[in-house]
């Protein structure tokens, strides 16, 4: 990636690769999939519109960029909103059901301890690029993953025999 | 040996956790289900305001006719109240019809002055002195 601002093709490849973890990462933020999907688009037509000069990890940035993003429409909407039983994950070879419970066990954590969770597993992100884009020091990062892993493992435990 | 059976647990998860993916996301571009509420809504909107021109315009109309109803009816009988009509019509019946204006005129003089018909009418006694 250069100094100046991203291609359209750049920036429709990250759209492909990142763009269900970002709208999954939103969700987990406590925001409903279709306006997730609609703050993970608008953060790339910001980018398509050439306005933003490439920052030096894109993947961190977009990840920033949406969870400011939900963070000003949670502020627009004056509450909490409130994760239903819409999923935002999806398992090939699972029952809806269980994507539920996983979904539930994670809404169970602490956000910033969510967050830690999602960036680490599902964002592929390392501790320290978590770090980077929450903004925390990596040992901040490194003991919110593993508090988090340990109610996820209790909590999930007794379904998936863990 | 703790720790590392603490490791695997972890590993374990994260590789549970892991069969799970992010649900996919839309066409970048695509405008989603909301939006395509906000252009029915839009639609909806331009329908009624249409209907509301067609319903003004319809009154204008009928209005128009009404008032060529009462020039029409100026015609042919004069004898009818003078506040039915209206300024304009009687313009409009002066200039393309000037007898039945006329008739018109001699129409309501009649039924607004005294009547000089009868022999006894106190304009006809003056008239005769």
């Amino acid at each position: 990636m250069g100094a100046d601002t991203l291609k359209a093709a750049e920036i429709q490849s990250l759209y492909e690769k990142h763009g269900s973890a970002l709208a999954a990462y939103v969700c987990c933020r406590g925001i409903d999939f279709a306006s997730a999907e609609d703050v993970v688009q608008h953060v790339f037509l910001k980018l398509l519109e050439g306005n933003i000069l490439t920052p030096q990890t894109p993947v961190a940035y977009l990840y920033r960029a949406v969870r400011n993003a939900s963070l000003n429409l949670r502020r627009n909407l004056h509450r909490e909103v409130e994760m239903n039983d819409e999923t935002w994950l999806v398992g090939p070879h699972r029952e809806r059901a269980e994507v539920l419970a996983v979904q539930a066990a994670l809404r169970d954590l602490p956000e910033e301890q969510r967050e830690t969770v999602f960036l680490r597993v599902w964002a592929g992100m390392t501790l320290q690029e978590i770090a980077d884009t929450l903004d925390i020091p990596i040992n901040t990062a490194a003991s919110r993953y593993r508090y988090a892993l340990d109610k996820l493992r209790e909590r999930l435990q007794p379904a998936t025999k863990l | 040996m703790q720790q590392q059976q603490n490791e695997k647990h972890i590993e374990e998860l994260e590789r549970y956790l892991r069969t799970f993916q992010p649900r996919p996301i839309r066409q970048l571009g695509v405008p989603q289900a909301g939006s395509r509420r906000v252009w029915r809504l839009a639609a909806a909107a331009i329908v009624i305001f249409a209907a509301g021109v067609l319903l003004w315009y319809a009154q204008r109309k009928e209005g128009r006719a009404r008032e060529m109803v009462t020039i029409q009816h100026g015609r042919s009988s004069a004898g009818m109240p003078h506040a039915r009509r209206s300024i304009p019509a009687l313009t409009k019946l002066a200039l393309d019809d000037s007898e039945a204006f006329d008739a018109f005129l001699t129409d309501e003089s009649q039924s607004l002055l005294p009547s000089m018909q009868s022999e006894q009418s106190a304009l006809r006694v003056l008239a005769k002195e």
